[in-house]
């Protein structure tokens, strides 16, 4: 196994000349046949397990493995749910146009660059607030690579913001 | 100098060795086995504490090895190899066909452990909180039964009587009745308990069997030597799991016989006989008998009990109150706590302790129960 | 296209806001790094607290005669010292390394699940509280051993309830905690860490992870069963209404035989780490090491009666068992064979973690050779419930699990406080915790063989010498820890500053790709990897 030597800790906010391109997804390796297999198997093996004992006379092991199944299939749910999310900004000419995928929903805004500007949302994430509408950015990343896409945007941001 | 430590360790390996194998007489190993069955227990454990042994050693010196050899500070230079599949599949195979060959004679010492049929004589072993019981079912000395408690006086446990403890050699390990055996026999016996989980467990027999309330499990031995042989209960069963011995004394067969003969005329001569009246003091004295037997070790010989955990008997309001409720307390024994059931114990022994519990220390009802109405509460 | 943009939910929202300070910083903390802190220190405290049992009992063994302490109160130190160990030291010690380190060395920011994690780890001093307060319940604590067996734990007083309450807390603790650790391996690793790529500390971790899910619900359905048994008129473990006693028992250790791999598992990825380190090699043979663990968790399923040999089976069962434990042997053979086989043609050094993993493999392998020796069964049957299992297990769980704890303790405390530990104090320990270890428990073997029972507080005479010997060592092995305890305070406070990587042979991504300290979030931008 070989380790690339040096860290890889810098932004990926790519910039050229006036332009940005800005792409991240939540960190995510998700495999669903390999995480079916894991959860599905250790259901299957709960259940299992605790029917035997039922058909030994043990049947209070049952409930406890079915809440278990319940625990281990709302967070199959979860993580499936979020697993294709992902963040994308793009900042041309006047347009800055964002797209996220929250949760398996797209949802694409397009705002002004001379209007637009960056502030902290009620809930303290990063947002674009243009006309009176707010859109949140800076999802599925850390602080150092938050802090570079702040730098960018607002060196190309027409409205003073934070 | 160095000479002289070398002529002081060289003396102190050799006490220490002197000192190791004169330990290991009686104490290093399992103790000595006095049946065929024990015997190969014994030599099957041995070969596979050599086998372990061999095999570690091999290990370890390789490991050893590579600790002097193969260190930094002697200037090894590391090596960068990580696979050998031939290496890794010898080392899968060979540990396998090690635990082949050690399973063999494994299966068969296994086999004849468990074969308990065609019994000489059969002796069920009851557990109690905390004594055991026997009766003699088939064979000779049928019909004999008896308890078994422990027998070492209390002072030589608390410690009041240390000079006396020290003087003990069977402390702990001695009853006031003996599990007698004939030798050569084969003795079957049905284990068994009447109220938590116990073991009967007799090392030098190689026997240790589970007694589970509610079910009977067997074990067998056939003592090849005459001999006390002493044992514990080894099953956590509460309190006085440390506190109930098991004694077993293997008899010559005239002796035996003899032994059966004298239980059988105390038996004959301590059969109450039904139709005799008790006096209250009757029953003040008989039941103090089986007080010290059964009752002492909770409640303590003062009544008192022990506070937050065995209540008292004296000014209870039970032992104070509806003999009734006292009686059925006693047969069926308080669910959930230590209380076990008596129902084991004969009508006149429970009607004597209840009796005594009434008309003891600060208790004074000047009660007497009559056996006949324990007899009438058993339905 | 006109969209409202919803706050956004989970774990994302973590990443940012500054570290907090104060209390709340701890109670509130979602952070891996600050739950993995909390889960070592709280086991640490646990581990004083069952050691301090420990030397009750060792106390009381001391010589022959009740003198310091009566039997129930005995009963009830055995029974919590092993409860308090498992449960409270030993568990939550790994669960703590598996929280400083999975997401270190999968390149993942956090784990899956950062708010399950905090109330898993908040789920643990409640228990706690209730295992300790059950000590004052009237009567006493429960003396019933730690596995609980009925019908003994049914006639128990009231520190049973709170006993059973704990250990279902604590069973659900290990569930949340176990499904994060699941969910984290799977779906946080960096681009391109396949799985054969994982360091094997995360491969015994994922292991370990899914036999915690998948006996859990045994353990708290047995403890439940218990808990109706002694309140709700059932009578699955009663005789007297048709149950049956033994059926808890195959119950109790269809769960507790894979409890046993739970704890020795993650201990083996911890050596795994830090032999080639020291060794300054690639460990040998790491695909084998990573089927040999999986088939010691599937052998774990297969032969829990082997703790049952005399409570009564059918010979053919008891031949069975008998088979399927003594090929346990084979698997763990194989670790133990890599294990020397990375070191041969290393270049060593013995820095205390590689001391301590040293310990580890000599001394886990002589409880894996009594282990060898009890699986036979009619050896076991003379040794069942004597001191020989007391010394087995203690060799198993102290010099296999604790040993190995201490050298990742000793391995990674640079990376997280930043601070070098004193090497000299830290050898110290080593050899201190190794010759009390063996002068506690060694002899044991030979009180077990001469047919001393355990969980007695008075023994016969001819036990003394072994007994008075084993006490001693006992004291000796409690009060290195508090040594233990000093070295690591003073690394915190006024270490050496550590530089990224100390040791010159580690190779896994906390040692190659994080600064030291740690940053508060392990990776921003998962590292790739080639």
């Amino acid at each position: 196994m070989q380790w690339p030597q040096r860290p890889v800790l810098d932004s990926d906010v790519s910039c050229e000349g006036a332009g940005l391109r800005y792409f991240r997804r939540r960190c995510s390796s998700f495999d669903g046949r390999l995480l079916g297999l894991v959860f599905g198997s250790l259901a299957f093996f709960s259940i299992a397990v605790s029917l035997v004992f039922a058909f030994a006379g043990a049947w209070l092991i049952v409930p406890f493995a079915g809440l278990e199944v319940a625990g281990l299939a709302f967070s199959a749910w979860w993580v499936l749910r979020r697993s294709r999310d992902f963040e994308r900004i793009a900042c041309d000419g006047d347009r800055i146009l964002v797209e996220a995928s929250e949760q398996g929903r797209l949802q694409r805004a397009e705002l002004n660059r001379c209007w637009a500007k960056l502030v902290t949302a009620a809930d303290g994430s990063l947002a674009l607030r243009s006309h009176g509408r707010e859109v949140v950015i800076g999802r599925y990343c850390g602080e150092q690579t938050r802090q570079a896409l702040v730098r960018e945007l607002r060196s190309r941001l027409g409205a003073q913001g934070i | 100098m160095s000479k002289k430590w070398m002529q002081k360790s060289t003396a102190a390996l050799a006490l220490f060795l002197w000192s190791v194998a004169a330990m290991a007489e009686y104490k290093l190993n399992l103790q000595t086995p006095q049946t065929v069955l024990g015997e190969k227990i014994y030599d099957l454990h041995t070969i596979i504490t050599i086998v372990c042994f061999v095999i570690f050693i091999g290990v370890f010196g390789f490991m050893f090895y590579s600790v002097f050899k193969h260190r930094k500070s002697v200037g090894h230079k590391a090596a960068q190899f990580h696979e050998n599949t031939a290496v890794e599949v010898a080392w899968t195979l060979i540990p396998f066909l090690i635990l082949i060959a050690m399973a063999v004679p494994a299966t068969g010492t296994l086999i004849a452990m468990r074969d308990t049929s065609e019994p000489d004589m059969t002796i069920k072993a009851t557990g109690y909180q905390w004594k055991w019981g026997y009766d003699y079912l088939k064979g000779e000395g049928e019909g004999i039964s008896f308890y078994s408690n422990l027998s070492t006086p209390r002072a030589q446990i608390d410690g009041t009587d240390i000079a006396g403890r020290n003087a003990n050699p069977h402390y702990l390990l001695e009853t006031d009745t003996h599990v007698v055996v004939p030798v050569g026999k084969k003795v079957r016996v049905l284990v068994t308990a009447a109220d938590v989980i116990h073991a009967w467990y007799v090392p030098a027999l190689a026997v240790k069997q589970d007694a589970v309330p509610g079910f009977i499990r067997d074990t067998w031995f056939k003592a090849e030597k005459a001999g006390i042989y002493r044992g514990q209960c080894a099953e956590l069963c509460g309190r006085d799991h440390g506190f109930m011995p098991i004694v077993v004394e293997v008899m010559e067969p005239a002796q035996y016989s003899a032994w059966v003969a004298e239980q059988q005329k105390k038996m004959a001569a301590n059969k109450v006989d039904p139709n005799k009246t008790w006096t209250l003091d009757d029953l003040k004295v008989h039941g103090q008998k089986i007080y010290a037997q059964n009752c002492v070790a909770c409640h303590q010989a003062t009544g008192m009990g022990v506070p937050n955990a065995f209540p008292a008997l004296a000014g209870s309001k039970v032992v104070l109150g509806d003999k009734a409720e006292q009686i059925k307390l006693l047969l069926a024994g308080k669910q959930g706590t230590a209380m076990a059931s008596y129902k084991q114990l004969s009508d006149v022994d429970l009607a004597g302790v209840i009796t005594y519990t009434r008309n003891a220390w600060s208790n004074k009802t000047g009660e007497a129960i009559a056996p006949a109405e324990i007899k009438a509460a058993r339905n | 296209m006109e969209a409202a943009h919803a706050p956004a939910h989970g774990h994302a929202h973590d990443d940012h806001g500054h570290k907090p300070s104060g209390i709340m910083r701890w109670v509130k903390s979602t952070n891996h790094k600050d739950i993995g802190t909390m889960y070592l220190w709280f086991s640490f405290t646990m581990f004083l607290v069952g050691g301090v049992m420990a030397l009750i009992i060792r106390s009381e063994l001391f010589q022959p005669g009740l003198q310091i302490v009566q039997p129930d109160f005995f009963n009830s130190m055995t029974t919590y010292h092993g409860l308090i160990m498992v449960f409270g030291a030993i568990m939550p010690a790994f669960v703590g390394f598996a929280n400083w380190l999975i997401p270190m060395q999968i390149g993942a920011p956090d784990m899956a699940f950062p708010r399950m994690n905090n109330l898993s780890f908040w789920l643990l001093p409640p228990a706690a509280m209730l295992l300790i307060a059950a000590q004052f319940m009237p009567g006493g604590g429960a003396g019933v051993g730690w596995t609980m067996y009925a019908p003994l734990s049914t006639q128990a007083g009231p520190a049973m309830d709170l006993t059973i309450f704990a250990v279902h807390i604590l069973g659900i603790s290990s569930i949340m905690g176990s499904i994060n650790i699941i969910t984290t391996i799977l779906n946080m690793r960096a681009p391109g860490l396949t799985l054969m790529k994982l360091p094997l500390f995360c491969w015994t971790w994922l292991i370990t992870a899914y036999l915690l899910v998948a006996v859990m619900p045994v353990l708290a359905g047995a403890v439940t069963m218990t808990l109706t048994d002694r309140h709700f008129g059932t009578h699955f473990f009663n005789a007297a209404g048709g149950g049956d006693p033994v059926l808890y028992q195959h119950i109790f250790w269809f769960f507790g035989h894979p409890e046993v791999y739970i704890i020795a598992i993650p201990a083996f990825g911890v050596v795994s780490q830090v032999i080639p380190a020291f060794s300054r090699k690639p460990l040998f043979g790491y695909a084998s090491m990573v089927y040999a663990t999986a088939s010691i968790a599937i052998l774990s399923f297969m032969v829990w009666a082997h703790h049952m040999y005399t409570s009564g089976m059918p010979v053919e069962a008891q031949l069975y068992f008998m088979y399927a434990t003594t090929l346990i042997a084979v698997p763990t053979g194989v670790k133990v064979f890599n294990w020397v086989a990375t070191m041969w043609k290393g270049s060593l050094t013995f820095e205390t973690p590689m001391l301590f993993a040293l310990g580890f493999l000599f001394l886990f392998t002589l409880g894996g050779f009594t282990g060898l020796v009890l699986s036979i069964t009619p050896v076991d049957v003379q040794l069942h419930d004597t001191y020989y299992v007391v010394a087995h297990f203690h060799y198993v769980m102290v010099a296999g699990a604790l040993f190995s704890a201490f050298a990742g303790i000793y391995f990674w405390l640079p990376k997280w406080t930043g601070r070098m530990y004193d090497e000299t104090l830290g050898q110290w320990h080593f050899w201190l915790s190794l010759i009390f270890f063996n002068v506690t428990f060694f002899v044991q073997h030979f009180l077990g063989l001469a047919g001393m029972p355990r969980r007695i507080p008075d023994y016969a005479l001819q036990f003394t010498e072994f007994n008075m010997i084993s006490s001693i060592g006992a004291f000796g092995f409690g009060l290195s820890q508090l040594l233990f305890l000093y070295i690591v305070i003073k690394c915190i406070r006024s270490g050496e500053k550590a530089p990224d990587k100390p040791w010159d042979g580690a190779d896994s991504l906390e040692w190659t790709h994080l600064p030291t300290p740690a940053p508060w979030h392990s990776f921003e931008t998962p590292p790739v990897i080639k």
